[in-house]
């Protein structure tokens, strides 16, 4: 029985409640949870409070060293980790091992930066006094709260809790309640570093309980939460009354244009990794493909072959090569949200080239797996198009012009990521200044590094993870002038 | 018996030849190193150019891997070597530790900026226009290292020089050989492939000037003396080679009528005679307000008496021998040429008494006053433990004399008043300020001096521009 861990103890909910955590492969039960509530954000919160002024007044280099710590006991258990993500969220144990990887990556950017904060000092107009100057501050902002997703539940945290803490902030996580083990355990871990009590504190129950009493609570001054565009209109309306800094990293419809002079084979694979790792379930994956006509046949062909590879089943068993595994969707909403999409397209002349439908195979009849899918002739108003696509299915696109492409490609409510594949420098310069997304990735993958700022325009969010920049999220800088100088 | 190690193994002088390396304190053999000459410095080069493609291409993150596991190492191993550099340098063993642990600091400190490196971006030069700038690292490096802190002056130079993928020939001083190529062979048990960084033991007048001139080398980072600068300077200016300079100083400390006193007395104190005052950034001329100034005086020359002289390995030692013979002629050259002209000595003035002290270059602590300012231990470096202490009406004639000098490497004041510390910040002729603080190194902050003090800023993320190309491209996009 898990418990959630606040103020340097394991505890459960005041309530006492809990529920149940269940594998995405066979439906079992793989742990159990605290349910918590208001009571229990406001005790994680006073805990936090108690815990910043001595944190913001901790050297860098020994916030630094207590999470340099923190990561070495976490390399040492990552499999397990892996093992412990694998059951609770349902991807392969692979992208399990993947994900700890580049949360452990973050996490170490992020140390590496702590004696690396810098305001600046300003010389002055002489307009008020001959002698001044200023100086620009950068002070931690306050109590944190993380609200982060089941579908990247450590990369996602990582992405919180590292500048948060490196800035000088105690951060509340708040976990999606279907993923809150491995979450929690990690926490332990970088508490056991050396945390001081208080600084590093994770409250698990429902999203309407504990995350709004969180992001509500008049000691919390900076939220950040990765989630649907929904989740995040919710929380900006909850922040705003306080004026409590937030960045919103929510949904996306990556679009992915592929020129007549690409790489078929790379584009093929980048379209295939973007758009079913994870089964489907990331916010930059590839969401729309854009084929140059010349291309198309050639390029769907191979496409088909390749995704028919995929073999969907539990992420604890290995596939035979050259199967590919793919695991199950998170929850049975996922899956039915999926279906009812790709439903929708059929029912207005779409065709589905391979998968879109739950596979036959009795054995996997408890969990919510579904056939990744390839669909060609969509209507531009289908809900594969005007809706965010969580899950394995890709509609693809004739285009027979680069400005047909763009136009389709910024035709959406969201801007988070896209890519083009070309080798044609106008072209990938053309997509680069005018797609309107928070990242274009020429000739490469969707992919979030730790080194460059992360963050999407129009519905997307708000602010940027990653990156130095992310730091500034979690920083108020205050400009200090000092004058009357003799 | 040491070795230099080049190409990722330890070896000899090609020439066989070796050179004995002593204790300053007793005057005893600690090891010979060999004795490397042109063609070993060399071979050092070449095997940097080669290595210089792969290393150039290993990820930054990669990198700092590597960087961060060497300082790791190097932790692990802190006493061990701390001794050896007291042996071979005659720092007090408690002073070592410090010194190897600001060099492990300094490894950590750039491998954390591993993937922080940036280039830029700039939008539209005109409509069909936009700018990138990209940073290479620039080839094979030289790093030219004293023997007042052989270790951490070192990791000046080659922790940025390898975050930025150079590849790097050390040069330690003839003296203090030891420590320096140990550590060299530890980054390499981290990971470091080798000929990436490669060291060569032997006399300045050979090695060192191979690295200066040799057309491979395209950066020389050099710490020592002004006039030794000179000389890399112009070297290095037959083929445009970049340069880093972190030469002499002659830092003031000025203490105002409202300052602190027993906090600046202890600064003053560590200021001038930590590493027996062989220090670029030592404390080296002492302005006191004349209203403080004789109980100023009087503590400090308290303090003084206090410090233990001896053997840096022995228990309890708080300053060591002068590192050579040399040194210590040198500082009683200048403290004889202040008496002549008029000074006093407060205290110490002279070589300690006893058998602990006959075969060791020992210098007592030494503070003087009456000091007529044309003498050499004001105009000239003092690189060794004795402070001329002068009196001064206000602060502008404290700035006006702490400027009048060749030198501006760092400076401090110690004040209460917020306008005396921000004139002083404003005016002081000097790379550094400290305000109320003894003069310490952040790794955090750029390090490099004024006018004859140097060239270039080593520390800070600012180090690493100094160790790669900014080269901008223009996209023509229309």
């Amino acid at each position: 029985m898990a418990k959630m861990f606040m103020n340097a103890e394991w505890v459960g909910a005041a309530s006492g409640q809990t529920y149940e955590v269940k594998n995405p492969a066979d439906g079992s039960v793989v742990d159990s949870a605290p349910s918590g509530d208001a009571q229990d954000a406001a005790a994680a919160v006073d805990s936090a409070r108690a815990a910043s002024k001595d944190w913001a007044a901790t050297a860098p280099d020994e916030r630094a060293g207590i999470l340099h710590e923190g990561v070495n006991l976490i390399k040492q258990q990552t499999k397990d980790l892996a093992q412990l993500l694998t059951k609770e969220q349902g991807k392969p144990f692979m992208e399990s091992m993947g994900e700890l990887n580049h949360f452990l990556h973050g996490m170490e950017f992020y140390i590496g930066m702590a004696s690396k904060i810098r305001g600046s000092q300003v010389p002055l107009p002489p307009t008020m006094n001959p002698n001044c100057y200023g100086v620009i501050m950068k002070q931690p902002v306050g109590v944190c709260v993380g609200i982060v997703p089941w579908n990247f539940p450590i990369t996602l945290m990582g992405t919180k809790v590292g500048p948060a803490l490196i800035a000088g902030n105690p951060i509340i996580i708040k976990p999606a309640s279907t993923t809150p083990l491995t979450t929690l355990k990690i926490i332990g871990l970088l508490n056991e570093a050396g945390l001081p009590a208080g600084v590093l504190n994770c409250v698990t129950g429902p999203g309407s309980k504990v995350g709004a009493a969180l992001i509500t609570h008049r000691d919390v001054r900076r939220v950040a939460l990765t989630g649907s565009s929904e989740t995040g209109k919710q929380v900006m309306a909850l922040a705003g009354p306080d004026f409590k800094r937030i960045t919103l990293e929510l949904g996306g419809s990556d679009p992915m244009i592929v020129c007549p002079d690409a790489d078929i084979a790379k584009a093929v694979s980048g379209a295939m990794i973007g758009r079913y790792w994870n089964a489907g379930q990331a916010c930059l994956a590839v969401k729309r493909l854009y084929l140059f006509e010349e291309i198309y046949e050639e390029f769907v062909e191979k496409l088909v072959a390749k995704v028919g590879r995929y073999e969907p089943g539990d992420g604890m068993a290995k596939a035979e090569k050259p199967r590919i595994r793919m695991g199950p969707l998170h929850t049975a909403f996922q899956r039915e949200e999926v279906e009812t999409q790709l439903a929708d397209a059929v029912s207005k002349g779409a065709e589905v080239l391979v998968g879109g439908k739950r596979p036959d195979d009795d054995s996997l009849g408890k969990g919510h797996f579904f056939a990744p899918a390839v669909v060609a002739s969509v209507s531009e108003d289908s809900k594969l198009v005007t809706e965010e696509v969580f899950g394995p299915v890709l509609p693809v696109f004739k285009v027979s012009e680069l400005d047909e492409a763009i136009a389709k490609a910024n035709n959406s409510k969201w801007g988070l990521g896209s890519s083009i594949w070309t080798n044609n420098m106008k072209f990938a310069n053309k997509a680069a200044r005018e797609i309107e997304s928070g990242m274009v990735w020429i000739n490469q993958l969707h992919y979030g590094y730790d080194e460059m700022p992360f963050g999407g325009v129009k519905a997307s969010g708000m602010g940027h993870e990653h990156g130095p920049e992310a730091l500034e999220y979690y920083l108020e800088p205050k400009s200090v002038v000092f004058g009357g100088l003799g | 018996m040491a070795k230099m190690f080049i190409a990722g193994e330890y070896v000899d002088a090609i020439s066989g030849k070796v050179t004995e390396v002593y204790n300053p304190a007793n005057g005893e053999l600690v090891d010979t190193a060999p004795e490397g000459g042109r063609e070993d410095a060399k071979r050092a080069i070449d095997v940097a150019a080669k290595a210089f493609g792969e290393w150039s291409k290993t990820p930054f993150s990669r990198r700092g891997e590597i960087l961060f596991e060497a300082a790791r190492l190097i932790r692990e191993q802190e006493r061990d070597l701390a001794t050896l550099l007291t042996k071979e340098q005659g720092k007090p063993l408690r002073e070592a530790l410090r010194e190897i642990r600001r060099f492990a600091h300094t490894i950590d400190h750039y491998a954390g900026l591993a993937k922080t490196i940036r280039g830029g971006y700039v939008p539209l030069l005109d409509a069909q226009r936009y700018g990138m700038i990209i940073k290479r690292p620039l080839g094979v490096c030289g790093a030219i290292v004293p023997w007042n802190f052989p270790v951490s002056l070192m990791g000046n130079k080659i922790a940025p020089g390898l975050l930025a993928g150079n590849t790097l020939g050390v040069k330690p001083a003839g003296t203090t050989p030891l420590t320096a190529t140990r550590t060299v062979e530890i980054l390499h048990k981290a990971g470091l492939p080798s000929g990436v960084l490669n060291i060569v033991t032997g006399p300045g007048s050979t090695v060192g000037q191979e690295i200066i001139e040799n057309s491979k080398v395209r950066k020389i980072g050099f710490t020592g003396a002004t006039d030794t600068g000179r000389k890399v300077m112009a070297a290095a200016a037959q083929e445009i080679k970049r340069v880093t300079l972190e030469l002499g100083g002659s830092d003031p400390m000025i203490v105002c009528d409202d300052a602190d006193i027993d906090k600046a007395v202890s600064a003053a104190s560590v200021g001038r005679f930590f590493n027996c005052g062989q220090a670029c950034l030592a404390v080296k001329r002492l302005y006191l307000f004349e209203n403080i100034a004789d109980e100023f005086i009087e503590k400090l020359v308290a303090k003084a008496r206090k410090l233990r002289v001896s053997d840096g390995l022995a228990e309890g030692a708080m300053i060591g021998p002068l590192h050579t013979v040399f040194q210590l002629e040198e500082i009683e050259t200048q403290v004889r040429d202040a008496v002549d002209k008029g000074a006093q000595i407060l205290v110490g003035g002279k070589r300690p008494e006893g058998a602990e002290y006959a075969r060791g270059n020992f210098y007592l602590p030494t503070l003087l006053t009456d000091i007529d300012e044309s003498s050499s231990i004001v105009r000239d470096e003092v690189f060794g433990p004795a402070l001329p202490i002068m009196r001064v009406h206000d602060l502008d004639e404290a700035i006006q004399k702490a400027n009048d000098h060749i030198y501006g490497l760092g400076s401090s004041i110690w004040t209460r008043d917020l306008d005396r510390a921000n004139r002083a910040a404003y005016q002081l002729d000097a790379g550094y300020t400290w305000v109320n603080s003894a003069q310490i190194i952040f790794d955090e902050l750029p390090f490099g001096g004024f006018k004859q003090s140097g060239l270039g800023k080593e520390h800070g993320s600012e180090a690493i521009d100094y160790y790669m190309e900014t080269k901008s491209v223009v996209f023509a996009t229309g």
